[in-house]
């Protein structure tokens, strides 16, 4: 089989770049034109402003981490791309709160296969992100401490000063604990799962 | 064994081996497939810990949030000026009556001037000066569109090179109050204000705005006598003394 490679990036990647620039026009903008139809979708399915809001927010905050570690590359409007997880969002809430008895009134806009493409895959970023983060807290509190602190904004001195250790002690504990972490993470049946999908 | 590999990852992602290390690890990953495999791997987990815990993503939410509550308070106007009530006469009465124990309960008890009524960061042409074009344009942009932590960036940028301007020291600092860094600001607006340049009043209008911004009333009060009576800054401090 042919597979026709359409590679363009969409000319919405800017909404892309203007979260990863933290552009606060541009995100501003965002909201003006894509936050009326999420918080639309969300009142009609059970939901009210403040619950749409969150969604918007976490929405926002999932395609600065995708497109900061892995790159996005954008190639399917925005609106689609961003609407689409949103919706995503919402369905898990209101599958996970399970009680709500909810009738999902579908949207009628036609979304294209690949924004369809384009949001699993962010999906799947999502999870994977999940999942690395959950591990964390099952490395025990010292090696969490190193790792949160030793990829903030303080200097692996400061870390080691905060945390009274030596500074050869800190960066070599921070290996280690990312090893350990890593091992953890790479045999959860969970991380072989997502990584075949 | 596996573990040893992760170490040695890290090691090359934070750049701290020896240049035959480095060598000898470059040559691995073109030769040894599994390994390669196995270093993508990590540094896929490393740059989503990486990303997780930076100061930027921190900074990135925080302009989400403003988006947000700005957008709240647009759709909020926008739905109570946009929308007709078909009031009956008895519940205009009503109404009326809820409004004047509102109104009353509101100047008897919270009549405080809030930090938005008297702040007015406005919008700034900055003394360009010729060594550093850019950065000047750059933070008069950011401060003008109300992206105050970039415009604090490009603050930090031009006074590196000459600290001695006040003019940038002072709306740095404003975007200092704005972005709620009050200790910041505070300190510096006191600096500016023992100077005797022309922002030395300004300062001391502005650091009693920020501790009207913080609640601190009290002392918003004692730093508003500081300013003299002939200075520019005296009416509009003088009119927030007397609500204070």
């Amino acid at each position: 089989m042919v597979l026709l490679k359409k590679d363009k990036t969409h000319p919405d990647q800017k909404y892309v770049k203007a979260l990863v620039a933290n552009d606060a026009v541009l995100i501003n903008e965002i909201y003006e034109k894509f936050a009326p139809k999420v918080i639309s979708y969300i009142r009609k399915n059970s939901g009210d402003e403040t619950a749409a809001r969150d969604i918007i927010q976490e929405t926002l905050i999932t395609i600065y981490d995708q497109a900061k570690t892995k790159g996005l590359q954008l190639s399917c409007p925005f609106d689609a791309y961003f609407f689409l997880i949103c919706k995503r969002k919402w369905l898990n809430v209101i599958k996970k709160e399970g009680n709500r008895g909810v009738t999902i009134e579908e949207d009628r806009l036609y979304i294209s296969d690949e924004a369809h493409e384009q949001v699993e895959k962010s999906v799947q970023f999502e999870q994977q992100q999940h999942l690395y983060i959950t591990m964390l807290s099952k490395i025990g509190e010292t090696c969490k401490n190193i790792i949160t602190l030793g990829f903030s904004s303080m200097s692996m001195q400061e870390v080691a000063d905060h945390l009274g250790i030596t500074y050869a002690y800190a960066r070599k504990k921070k290996s280690l604990c990312l090893s350990k972490l890593t091992k953890l993470i790479k045999d959860s049946p969970k991380y072989k799962r997502l990584k075949n999908l | 064994m596996e573990n040893d590999d992760n170490i040695l990852f890290t090691a090359y992602i934070e750049k701290s081996m020896t240049e035959i290390e480095l060598e000898s690890f470059e040559n691995r990953v073109k030769t040894d497939r599994a390994f390669a495999e196995s270093f993508e791997e990590f540094k896929e987990i490393y740059q989503v810990l990486e990303n997780q815990f930076s100061s930027e993503r921190e900074t990135f939410i925080k302009s989400v949030r403003k988006a947000d509550s700005e957008y709240k308070l647009k759709s909020n106007s926008e739905s109570s000026s946009g929308r007709v009530f078909p009031f009956k006469p008895w519940q205009i009465g009503i109404a009326a009556t809820i409004l004047l124990v509102i109104g009353f309960y509101f100047f008897s008890n919270i009549g405080q001037p809030s930090y938005h009524e008297y702040a007015n960061p406005g919008e700034i042409v900055l003394t360009v000066r010729s060594e550093s074009q850019t950065d000047f344009k750059n933070a008069e942009a950011s401060y003008n569109s109300r992206d105050y932590n970039k415009a604090i960036s490009y603050f930090n940028i031009l006074l590196e090179k000459s600290p001695e301007n006040v003019e940038i020291q002072f709306y740095k600092a404003i975007a200092l109050i704005e972005t709620d860094q009050f200790e910041k600001a505070n300190s510096l607006l006191k600096s500016i204000s023992e100077g005797n340049s022309a922002y030395a009043h300004k300062a001391i209008y502005w650091r009693a705005l920020n501790m009207l911004k913080h609640n601190k009333l009290q002392e918003a009060k004692t730093i508003l006598q500081e300013i003299p009576s002939n200075s520019p800054e005296y009416p509009m401090a003088n009119k927030l003394l007397s609500k204070l």
